[in-house]
């Protein structure tokens, strides 16, 4: 059974290479979010196995999004995906509870690894 | 910018244009000295921190409508394509100079999201320090990236 996925990111560049990435593996995009709120509001709904999370993004910035999500799923999987690679941002991010960051621009192979990483610990 | 040299910074830029030009968009460039075509587009954003700084980056559109092209690996691509994959490219290129340069020699910082605009546009007037480069492709394609710290306003006496 497929693996579902949401992607959250403004960009439609990212949200078309996730596509590519991920075709013909065992996960399947089930939805995109342009932004925190939304993902916070659909978190519930669509009850993704794993969230790909961009950082900087319109309304509140993707570190926050990721602590309100875990806050009320603290057994989420969230998977940073961000151009802001320093290591104040991806020590945040691990404390927030984040299973992984990536760094832009990435490939197929990275971001399966990265994912079955989470799904095997 | 007081620890990195004007050489120690254009090195710094030119690898990240290089590399992030071609991982994103399997295009390279080089260094060169030019000039743009009347026909450019402008993608800017300004970082947030200890030091003012604003990115620009000025292309000509064949250029960015090539880049448009190999990363959504499609030759028929619209305008708001272009507009998103060279506000994404700028995204990119600004996350690895945030980690190189502003993690060196500043507090790390944070940028806006990037703006694109038809035309040349340039954030900043009043500079303490500027970095111009300017780089082609394989088909004399242009852009021009422009660095600039701005001068803290109660720092600024004329």
């Amino acid at each position: 059974m497929s693996k579902k996925v949401m992607i959250v990111d403004d960009s439609r560049v990212v949200q078309f290479q996730l596509q590519q990435v991920l075709s013909n593996s065992e996960y399947e995009i089930v939805t995109c979010c342009q932004n925190g709120e939304e993902a916070i509001e659909q978190y519930n709904s669509v009850n993704p196995d794993i969230v790909t999370m961009d950082i900087l993004m319109p309304g509140i910035d993707g570190l926050e999004a990721a602590r309100q999500i875990l806050q009320s799923h603290p057994d989420a999987n969230i998977l940073m995906i961000s151009s802001l690679a320093y290591d104040d941002t991806i020590t945040e991010a691990k404390q927030i509870g984040a299973k992984g960051f990536i760094y832009k621009p990435f490939n197929r192979e990275q971001v399966l690894k990265s994912m079955n990483n989470i799904f095997s610990e | 910018m007081n620890s990195l040299s004007d050489k120690e910074m254009q090195e710094i830029l030119n690898g990240i244009m290089f590399n992030t030009t071609e991982q994103m968009a399997n295009i390279k460039i080089k260094s060169d000295v030019g000039s743009l075509s009347q026909d450019v587009c402008t993608i800017n954003t300004s970082f947030q921190g200890n030091c003012k700084a604003t990115l620009s980056l000025l292309a000509d559109k064949s250029f960015l409508l090539r880049l448009t092209q190999e990363i959504f690996q499609n030759e028929n691509v619209s305008k708001q394509d272009i507009e998103d994959a060279s506000i994404e490219y700028l995204n990119v290129i600004c996350g690895r100079l945030v980690n190189k340069v502003f993690s060196l020699v500043h507090k790390p910082t944070k940028f806006d999201i990037p703006v694109f605009q038809n035309g040349s546009h340039i954030l900043n007037e009043h500079t303490q320090y500027c970095c111009e480069l300017y780089y082609v492709n394989n088909y004399n394609e242009g852009i021009l990236l422009i660095l600039e710290f701005s001068v803290l306003l109660n720092d600024n006496k004329k």
